[in-house]
């Protein structure tokens, strides 16, 4: 088999959420002297392709939280045999959290991983974040982009407190604000003072990027 | 069809309801033609509108969801006072259970205010098995092995396995030798159960249930007051997906959807395992309740890809479904989340048997489903919350031409409220009023 071939075998088999398959691969790519990076650069091939095939409704949030789940394995395991050095570069930081009066995670962490994936690092304030914590978590970590999640619609308040406190903290125009998750729609953004609403995670991740670019 | 016409009759009876007055009598025999011709596919007078209110009836009476669930009274003052000014054609469901029972369990996963939340929290939070609240999980999901012990006799395994895990109260029953083997003969089983320990976690189970005892007591005679004054109730019971019962209370999200990966065999045998007993509750709580028409919260089929959704939710669902159809019961099918995917798959249930909710996407759903079942939905709550009531009136105007055509239509928000604006809700009114009639 030509390189090339094994290296789409991999892709492939990620790509399809094959989990005995990438881990049996992966082994024989590390023993074989192959350096962790490139490993790492085809996982993010494949999780383009999860991405896209999310995208194109033939995935669902299933399949990109068992990606996400092979994924986090892989790092896992590749990181530690990384060079220092021999890091990918940030595409910026994203600072995240579901809003106080909600305790809904599924769709934040599935937004943490792709975010990951593509390069952002993410600090995840976890569950029910009181805005303050929003506050200090800017101030700390100067992200570009702060995500709310919330599932409730009684958390829609807590959104917009978020965001007034962000602002009265001075914060608000060094961010974006992206808000996800249950039934936010439009009106949500506009009552809460996002910059953006996103309806699944690749949105998120694909507004994300336009925004970077913007920089 | 009969027999649902009949089902409805005995459901829309005014047997045991002493009314309030003789137009509270008409008033109530309205309302419930109207919901019953809208489940039989039928033209009513004019659109129902029986929004699942949830804590809605609380914030607009200004009674905080921690006052209600220890003084149940006010459950029932918020509920007359949002009936008695809004007038819909169903008495809502205000889901506040009776706190004191869960804090004598120390039940883990309901959140409540003050028992985990703020004392002024609206709602409450339901933590599901593994997650993480501030770093920190609480309380154990079901093992990937344990699916073999539920398997084998999920009696035993929740006796000793699950309530030990969920309540730290019933924490004992995990030293309980299996139930399967009990004997009263000389000391038998009891033996096992005289320790101080034990003894604890039946008399904490005993006073939660006297608790509940309470509640419903306090809930039971409301409902009657209310339908006194002229109010049928819509649906009662509840029973769940055997998909939703092992992902919602055993495994959680993330360990039943990765489960489906790499565990497909063990996910279906435990569906079919617990269909049967997702059906019994349906039954029996129907009959208990009197009331045929159980709702079903749809959790977690969404997540999957149509064809795993066949495979590994709707495969036993269908059949809890039909089960419940054959006993006399109108499942209600209240889907959460976008239903769109799964449309054609949910169709394949017998025409005008079964009650769907539709959150996300109801137009499409009425196009594919509503010459077969009887819809619910169409306002979403996030206009009630955000919007202005000119946009919502224009936006229930709408709805009601177009989901309301040709009958078999109930106009219901698509979540569960709980902090709307009641102008929001009154322009509701105000649109059923206008547009809402169909003669």
């Amino acid at each position: 088999m030509k390189l090339s071939e094994i290296q789409d075998e991999y892709i492939n088999a990620l790509a399809d959420l094959d989990e005995t398959k990438v881990f049996e691969l992966t082994e024989k790519k590390l023993n074989a002297g192959e350096d962790p990076l490139e490993i790492l650069n085809d996982v993010k091939k494949a999780m383009d392709i999860v991405g896209k095939r999310f995208e194109d409704g033939w995935y669902f949030v299933a399949d990109l939280m068992m990606a996400g789940e092979i994924l986090n394995k892989l790092t896992d395991m590749l990181k530690p045999k990384l060079k220092k050095s021999n890091t990918s570069k940030l595409l910026g930081k994203v600072v995240i959290g579901t809003v106080k009066g909600d305790i809904h995670d599924i769709g934040k962490d599935i937004v943490i991983t792709m975010f990951e994936a593509n390069d952002f690092e993410v600090i995840d304030l976890g569950v029910d974040v009181h805005p303050d914590k929003f506050v200090e978590a800017i101030q700390k970590h100067q992200p570009k982009i702060v995500g709310m999640s919330a599932l409730l619609t009684s958390a829609f308040g807590s959104m917009r407190e978020t965001v007034k406190t962000i602002e009265e903290a001075g914060l608000r125009n060094q961010i974006k604000i992206i808000i996800g998750g249950g039934t936010i729609d439009e009106d949500t953004k506009e009552y809460v003072g996002a910059d953006a609403y996103c309806r699944d995670p690749v949105a998120a991740i694909n507004l994300a990027k336009k925004w970077m670019e913007g920089e | 069809m009969t027999n649902i016409k009949k089902i409805l009759e005995k459901w829309a009876s005014k047997e045991r309801i002493q009314f309030q007055s003789q137009e509270a009598e008409q008033k109530y025999a309205e309302r419930a033609e109207r919901l019953a011709d809208a489940i039989q596919l039928k033209i009513p007078d004019k659109i129902p509108l029986a929004p699942d209110a949830g804590l809605f009836p609380l914030t607009y009476s200004g009674i905080s969801l921690r006052e209600a669930m220890y003084n149940y009274d006010k459950i029932c003052i918020a509920l007359k006072k949002t009936i008695t000014d809004f007038k819909w054609d169903a008495v809502p469901r205000v889901p506040v259970w009776p706190a004191k029972a869960f804090e004598v369990l120390k039940y883990k996963p309901l959140r409540l205010p003050g028992l985990g939340l703020d004392d002024d929290a609206p709602t409450y939070q339901f933590v599901e098995p593994g997650q993480k609240i501030e770093g920190k999980e609480l309380y154990e999901p079901m093992k990937l092995e344990e699916y073999d012990w539920f398997l084998e006799d999920p009696s035993d395994f929740n006796l000793r396995g699950h309530l030990s895990q969920v309540c730290d109260a019933l924490k004992p029953f995990a030293n309980l030798p299996p139930i399967n083997g009990i004997t009263c003969y000389y000391h038998g089983y009891l033996d096992a159960l005289a320790t101080p320990d034990i003894d604890k976690a039946f008399e904490a189970l005993a006073e939660a249930a006297r608790e509940v005892r309470k509640w419903r007591m306090v809930m039971g005679q409301c409902l009657q007051d209310v339908k006194s004054m002229g109010f049928p109730e819509f649906f009662s019971a509840l029973t769940h997906a055997p998909f939703d019962y092992i992902g919602d209370f055993r495994r959680g999200t993330r360990g039943i959807l990765t489960d489906i990966f790499r565990n497909p065999e063990k996910v279906k045998a435990v569906c079919e395992r617990v269909a049967p007993f997702m059906s019994e509750w349906g039954i029996r709580f129907a009959k208990l309740t009197g009331n045929p028409i159980v709702v079903f919260r749809l959790h977690k089929g969404i997540f999957m890809r149509p064809e795993q959704f066949e495979e590994f939710y709707w495969s036993t669902l269908k059949k809890v479904f039909l089960t419940l159809i054959k006993n006399d019961v109108i499942p209600y099918a209240y889907t959460e989340g976008d239903y769109r995917p799964y449309l054609e798959i949910i169709k394949e249930m017998p025409r005008g048997k079964i009650i769907y909710h539709i959150e996300q996407g109801i137009f499409e759903a009425k196009e594919v489903l509503g010459d077969k079942f009887c819809l619910t939905g169409g306002i979403p709550a996030s206009l009630l919350y955000t919007a202005s009531p000119q946009k919502v009136e224009e936006y229930c105007k709408k709805a009601i031409e177009v989901l309301g055509e040709n009958g078999g239509f109930i106009l219901d928000s698509d979540v569960p409220l709980d902090v709307v604006k009641p102008e929001n809700l009154k322009a509701v009114n105000e649109a059923v009023l206008k547009y809402g009639h169909y003669s």
